[in-house]
């Protein structure tokens, strides 16, 4: 007996009708937090707004079918893995803007010249202001690892099993980066008032 | 750890907490239509029916799919002599070079990323000219 390829079970089976509105909440409530932690990746908002929307796409194209109790911890590890990719990309250009450019020309660089997103200058007045911007600023130059390890920690609320998924890596390893986060921001933080 | 660092760390996450809280509500608008527009997008996407890849060739609404199971077969036919060729051409380190290029033809994401090298020298040279 001869078999169309449509025939069998799994040839014939539809993907099975998404909850759109649960996907439009979820996404929704995930969004902003989720542009704030990409754009301490990114160090920039257009940039971030960009690996955000990806993010989203790809867990709509990827995984809408999962339960929804697994959406949050697979949209951080897609965006996670959206802002690697991003630095992975500025590594190349980076290469190449050295690679096709003499070193006269390095100066010009925009990418080396861009100021850093959380840049404290002399004309933050308030302490209140300083403070902000003194913070915003510690916590992007965290390494990324210990950024990642603090944010979904501490900010979004995860678990260590939580995180660990999304960072994709151990629990132990996870525990150790919020640990040297911790450290990281004591040092540079413990002496402001607050 | 002592209680002192434990109080420190405990205020230092309490300010971090509030002012990333903040941050997300003062959010301007052209950034939140930004996000909702992606929100929009990403859900546009999830009402398109999912076509598995096998049924991409829909022809007249009959089904055309009896050729994919011989056409699977010999693309994993072809990727296979593929990496044996490239093993037997590289006799040293044949292995790891054919897992790498085999890697290389397989993995989606990283061809974009190489493909856009000629942008990026495009870019560069555009700039450059001004």
């Amino acid at each position: 007996m001869r078999f169309r390829a449509w025939e069998f079970p799994c040839y014939a089976m539809e993907t099975p009708a998404l909850d759109t509105q649960a996907l439009d909440r979820f996404l929704a409530g995930v969004e902003r937090r989720a542009l704030r932690i990409a754009e301490f990746g990114a160090g920039n908002r257009e940039d971030a707004l960009d690996i955000v929307q990806d993010s989203m796409l790809r867990l709509v194209q990827g995984y809408a079918d999962r339960p929804e109790q697994e959406w949050r911890p697979l949209f951080h590890r897609i965006l996670q893995s959206r802002i690697a990719d991003f630095h992975r990309r500025e590594a190349v250009r980076r290469r190449w803007r050295i690679w096709l450019r003499s070193d006269d020309d390095a100066r010009d660089d925009p990418l080396e010249n861009q100021p850093a997103p959380a840049s404290v200058g002399p004309e933050r007045r308030s302490d209140a202001e300083h403070m902000s911007a003194r913070l915003e600023q510690t916590l992007t130059q965290l390494p990324r690892r210990q950024q990642q390890a603090f944010l979904l920690r501490m900010w979004e609320g995860m678990n260590v099993a939580e995180a660990a998924e999304a960072m994709g890596c151990s629990e132990g390893s996870v525990k150790t980066h919020l640990s040297r986060a911790m450290g990281v921001l004591r040092k540079r933080l413990e002496d402001h008032r607050w | 750890m002592t209680k002192t660092t434990q109080d420190t760390d405990t205020r230092i996450i309490e300010h971090i907490r509030r002012r990333l809280d903040e941050d997300v509500e003062a959010l301007d608008s052209a950034t939140l239509s930004r996000l909702e527009q992606s929100r929009r997008l990403a859900l546009a996407a999830a009402a398109q029916p999912k076509r598995p890849w096998w049924r991409i060739l829909w022809s007249g609404g009959r089904p055309t799919g009896d050729w994919l199971v011989p056409a699977g077969a010999f693309a994993s036919v072809f990727a296979t002599a593929l990496a044996l060729t490239l093993m037997v051409a590289e006799p040293e380190n044949g292995i790891a070079h054919a897992v790498d290029d085999l890697e290389l033809f397989t993995a989606g994401e990283d061809l974009e990323l190489y493909e856009n090298l000629e942008f990026y020298q495009w870019l560069e040279n555009r700039e450059q000219t001004g």
